[in-house]
């Protein structure tokens, strides 16, 4: 929607912005009555002040990231009522093609980053924008949109220390209408001021009436101002009410009361502009009852326009859950002579990334002046200094939001966990966020973001260091899933992911960390989803993935001798997985046991023999078996350890039983 | 009225054959004794004849040239009276019911012990779900035969490569656990890499069949050889003689002869076992062994009792000539009471020969040679002449087959 520009038109174009909020979520409240809102409707009348303030100062390169009741957010930034329409009709023309409603609300072609159905990653999102900013030293604001329900959640926390730890230039405004859904603040705070806790991360915290647009928009210069001038983000506290129900039809009543609704009715933001305005003579009854008229006729104009909009095709219904292909690489180049191990052949691929492409920045913690626990960043921080290779917090959801939203506006976050089991800290952000955004944004937002960890058992690391997971990542639409199994090939697996347009979970075997392997000194790349097959036999046809690949090929030496030729196959990405490779192998030798470490049920050796037993059912002269990891968490003591990983004679035993089946 | 054509039974192990096309047309009015189609059963081709005479009506999605079918499945049928009713169902022919069985489904069959092959999808191309099949198991006996109850488990792998070379796989012995069929043990090649200096040697169908049904011989019957030395004087002078009119019946034809005159006096000898019964003939139906470049066939004189020594060459002459080009019918392999098999040609004396089950004896014939004999007290010059009889001594005793041996030795040759 751009800036406002000349200060004497402001107070009236603040006013015809609340407006237009006003009369759209009005008739959108009657749309939804008519059954034309196929979901939720969260309604943002009475808040409008608080948007219009604050999106008055953002131009479109500014990026606001939002909450569930996102339509004011939305409009603010420049939305066209007949988008948002669309959306919440569904059509194809909504600012989401579809994909959205009224919770994910995208347009990021106007700096509108998407509104969200989970309470909380909208502020580590805002600050991941941030980071972008900061990076690639661009003059622009994030701004996180949130109710006085996300302040109770760690995203909150963990988002507000990031930012002003890294002096990010980002706008926390907290819209505190005082209920998250149905529960009052009062309930729900330890500290009722919302404000005041700015002051427990050394950023400023302002209390503002939510209901006085000329406020904040002031207040707002303000924050934007410290942003600018590199000195971090602020907290606005802007105390506002909802005046409709939390969601359109739902019972208003149980939890607070009518006359309380009907007292915030009369501090309604609008009505105190109006009055401002008349009194100062600013606007006349006529022309304010002009704009009132023509903000009506705009909200009916865009519900015409949705409901005469095309549906969405079904069949673009599985469209941009990933990016559009990316060229085929050039084909890697062969081991040649020297040798090194996993560590360094990561390292090579990360070091000629991070000098190609200036977007690129790691998280994590350890990985800056140290260099990494396992020598990942080794070297780079004396490169490329410490906003490149930025040591965290351990707050693993916070930086994993905050990457987030940096990948949304432009840079590459590489984000370093050393164990991946760390991970599971901030699921919430890699499943509902960062695998989803390429999709309900409907392909226009990319994802090109590394997550990379160690898996496996070994070294009596026990159970919260050596987690597989791989089935878990693969288990969900919008990720990469990459396992390697050696040096070679991890270091051209790390070079694609640094190319690829979408969120890359990079899972290192640590026990095949320090085992050396032919790879050539140079950059190359392995593109995913093609399986390596690093023996070739016909008698059986084994699976394996990671440390199990290395030790599935010394049980086939061991089986040469009795004669059974073993075929391996290393599909070495989990998502996309090479199928063609397996049913080919299968369909020569006519059996398959998959030899996985990790856990049994629902995964990734049920993913395969499902797709075997589907695809080359005649294939088969065996049953398809699995050697799995036992279904338990990992034990400490060696000999405890040592009874949950399939072993060298586990495999051999397997092979031998399904060669006589 | 309509009658079923269904894929008859050619011989007693088949469960498949082959569809070699029809003889007639859709629309024909056919026959009863009318050739109707050619199939082709383990060993041979067949015309089979209608068995009604009606209008030939085929089946909607019928059996193509050369496709495999199951024995009992309905390929068309014969309306015959000349208006058809148009209520009976249309035919549909279910093309092979083995692949349409799910792994589930032959599991279930194994476990009730029955056989799941007559069974039909409700649609062509479908699997059998285990819900029709544990109907059927209510209303199906449980099957009588000499088999073993049940069916052996095939992979898919090994049905599939069984039904590109048109063998039935559930007749081969399974290598794998429990008695799995394993592709291995179906395909004719030896695919597999031997050790050094070994070489796997390719089993052609045929000597899978010969090697199941020597096996099935072996352990259904108790054989007992005897041996005997017996004068071939008559037997040579007769052939020397006919030869000198210009017809050379073989040694085998004469003895064939003498058989066929012998065997009705030994009735438990000239029989076919019926489970736990024997059947004798009045006829004797003579096979006999015929070795040819793809494996050992025995094509059967028929009612050789009735035949003259003339007659009984010239259908040696043709079953041979037919059994070597492969152009033996499956009614002219089958239905033997008592075998004749010759090794004399090799120079062999005696042997151990293998009754060809479900018979119960098989007469073995050695080479007619020269040897010193004390005949009146002098040593001369004889041709002598071994015969080996193997004989099932559950069917009858020691002393009985001797007593046959010796009728047989004695027995003029004309």
């Amino acid at each position: 929607m751009g800036a406002i520009e000349k200060a004497g038109e402001l107070p009236r174009e603040l006013f015809r912005r609340m407006l237009r909020i006003r009369k759209c979520e009005e008739q959108l409240a009657k749309c939804h009555q008519r059954g034309l809102v196929h979901g939720a409707c969260h309604t943002y009348v009475g808040q409008e002040a608080i948007a219009t303030g604050v999106c008055a100062h953002l131009n479109k390169d500014d990026v606001v990231f939002s909450t569930h009741r996102g339509h004011g957010h939305a409009l603010a930034k420049g939305v066209t009522p007949g988008q948002l329409f669309a959306e919440l009709f569904g059509r194809s023309t909504g600012c989401s093609q579809g994909r959205g409603g009224s919770m994910h609300l995208f347009s990021p072609e106007v700096g509108m980053m998407g509104t969200s159905g989970i309470v909380g990653p909208c502020i580590l999102q805002a600050a991941g924008a941030g980071y972008t900013f900061k990076l690639l030293q661009k003059k622009h604001v994030g701004v996180a949109f949130f109710g006085d329900g996300a302040v109770n959640n760690g995203a909150f926390h963990e988002g507000l220390n990031l930012a002003a730890i890294w002096k990010l230039p980002v706008l926390f405004v907290c819209e505190n209408n005082q209920f998250a859904t149905e529960v009052p603040f009062v309930y729900s705070a330890g500290n009722p001021s919302v404000a005041s806790r700015g002051e427990s991360y050394g950023i400023p915290g302002v209390l503002l009436d939510g209901n006085d647009v000329l406020a904040i928009h002031e207040a707002a210069a303000t924050a934007i101002e410290r942003a600018h001038s590199g000195h971090g983000p602020t907290l606005l506290e802007c105390k506002t009410y909802r005046t409709r129900s939390h969601s359109e039809g739902m019972g208003d009543f149980t939890y607070r009361t009518k006359e309380e609704v009907e007292a915030w009715k009369k501090k309604c933001p609008i009505l105190k502009l109006r009055g401002w305005l008349l009194e100062k003579k600013l606007a006349s009854e006529a022309e304010l009852l002009e704009w009132e008229k023509a903000a009506q006729e705009e909200a009916l104009e865009a519900e015409k326009f949705a409901e005469a909009s095309p549906w969405p095709d079904p069949a673009t219904a599985a469209n941009h859950v990933l990016a559009p292909a990316s060229p085929t690489p050039a084909p890697a180049p062969p081991k040649g002579e020297r040798e090194t191990n996993c560590m360094q052949a990561t390292l090579e691929a990360l070091t000629f990334a991070m000098e190609r492409d200036n977007s690129i920045f790691v998280l994590g913690e350890g990985i800056g002046v140290r260099g990494g626990n396992f020598k990942t960043t080794l070297g780079l921080f004396a490169k490329h200094g410490a906003v490149r290779l930025c040591d965290t917090p351990i707050a693993e959801r916070g930086f994993v939001g905050l990457a987030c939203g940096a990948a949304m506006t432009g840079s590459r976050p590489v984000i370093d966990f050393m164990f991946a089991d760390f991970l599971l800290d901030s699921l919430g952000e890699l499943f509902n966020q960062i695998a989803k955004m390429q999709y309900m944004s409907s392909g226009r937002l990319k994802m090109p973001l590394l997550l990379r960890g160690c898996v496996g058992i070994g070294h009596s690391a026990a159970t919260h260091h050596s987690g597989s997971y791989f089935s878990l990542f693969a288990n969900i639409p919008g990720l990469r899933v990459v396992v390697p199994s050696n040096a070679y090939d991890a270091k051209g697996l790390l070079a694609h992911a640094l190319r690829c347009q979408d969120p890359v979970v990079f899972l290192e075997p640590r026990e095949m960390l320090n085992l050396k392997e032919k790879v050539p000194e140079g950059d190359y790349e392995i593109p995913f989803g093609v399986a390596a097959i690093p023996r070739l036999g016909k008698d059986v046809t084994v699976v394996a993935l990671g440390a199990m690949v290395n030790k599935v090929l010394l049980a086939a030496l061991e089986l040469e001798k009795e004669g059974i030729e073993v075929e391996v196959v290393d599909p070495r990405t989990v998502a996309p997985l090479d199928c063609n490779t397996i049913l080919a192998s299968v369909g020569k030798t006519g059996r398959l046991l998959v030899a996985d470490e990790a856990f049994r049920p629902c995964g990734f050796g049920a993913e395969i023999a499902a797709l075997v037993a589907d695809l080359a059912f005649d294939d088969l002269d065996a049953p398809v078996r699995r050697l799995n990891g036992t279904h338990t968490p990992t034990p400490y003591s060696p000999t405890l350890e040592a009874a949950v990983i399939p072993s060298i004679n586990d495999i051999v035993a397997a092979i031998r039983n399904l060669v006589r089946e | 009225m309509t009658v079923e054509i269904q894929i008859p039974r050619l011989g007693w192990n088949m469960e498949q054959g082959v569809f070699l096309g029809w003889l007639k047309n859709e629309g024909d009015l056919v026959r009863a004794g009318e050739p109707l189609f050619t199939l082709e059963g383990d060993k041979a081709a067949q015309e089979i004849e209608a068995l009604e005479t009606g209008v030939l009506r085929l089946a909607s999605k019928g059996p193509k040239e050369g496709e495999t079918v199951l024995v009992g499945a309905v390929i068309g049928r014969l309306e015959t009276t000349a208006a058809p009713t148009t209520q009976e169902h249309p035919v549909t022919f279910h093309p092979l019911a083995l692949p349409a069985a799910s792994p589930s489904q032959r599991w279930k069959a194994r476990q009730v012990g029955i056989d799941s092959s007559p069974l039909q999808p409700s649609q062509p191309g479908e699997r059998i779900p285990v819900a029709v099949l544990t109907k059927t198991v209510s209303t199906q006996p449980v099957r009588e035969t000499g088999h073993p109850v049940g069916r052996p488990a095939v992979t898919p792998r090994a049905r599939r490569a069984a039904k590109q070379l048109g063998i039935d796989p559930y007749s081969l012995p399974g290598s794998g656990a429990n008695g799995r069929v394993r592709e291995r043990d179906v395909l004719p090649t030896g695919k597999e890499t031997p050790p050094p200096g070994v070489e796997y040697f390719p089993l052609s169908p045929v000597r899978k069949t010969i090697a199941q049904r020597l096996s099935q011989s072996l352990q259904s019957t108790v054989p007992v050889t005897l041996t005997m030395k017996v004068d071939a004087t008559a037997l040579v002078a007769l052939r020397e003689n006919l030869k000198a009119q210009g017809t050379a019946p073989s040694y085998n034809d004469i003895l064939l002869r003498i058989c066929a005159r012998v065997l009705p006096g030994f009735p438990p000898l000239n029989a076919r076992w019926e489970n736990d019964r024997l059947a004798v003939f009045k006829e004797a139906h003579i096979g006999l062994a015929v070795d040819t470049d793809y494996g050992l066939v025995v094509p059967v004189v028929s009612n050789a009792g009735g035949l003259s020594l003339g007659q009984i060459s010239e259908r040696t002459r043709e079953l041979i000539a037919k059994a070597r080009n492969r152009s033996l019918k499956g009614n002219e392999t089958s239905g033997g009471t008592f075998t004749l098999t010759s090794l004399g040609s090799f120079g062999i004396d005696a042997f151990t020969p293998i009754i060809n089950w479900p018979e119960t004896a098989i007469l073995g014939v050695g080479r007619i040679v020269l040897q010193p004999a004390v005949v009146a007290g002098q040593i001369v010059a004889q041709h002598q002449l071994t015969l080996s009889l193997t004989f099932d001594h559950r069917a009858v005793d020691g002393a009985y087959a001797a007593r046959f041996l010796q009728a047989l030795a004695a027995a003029e040759p004309e």
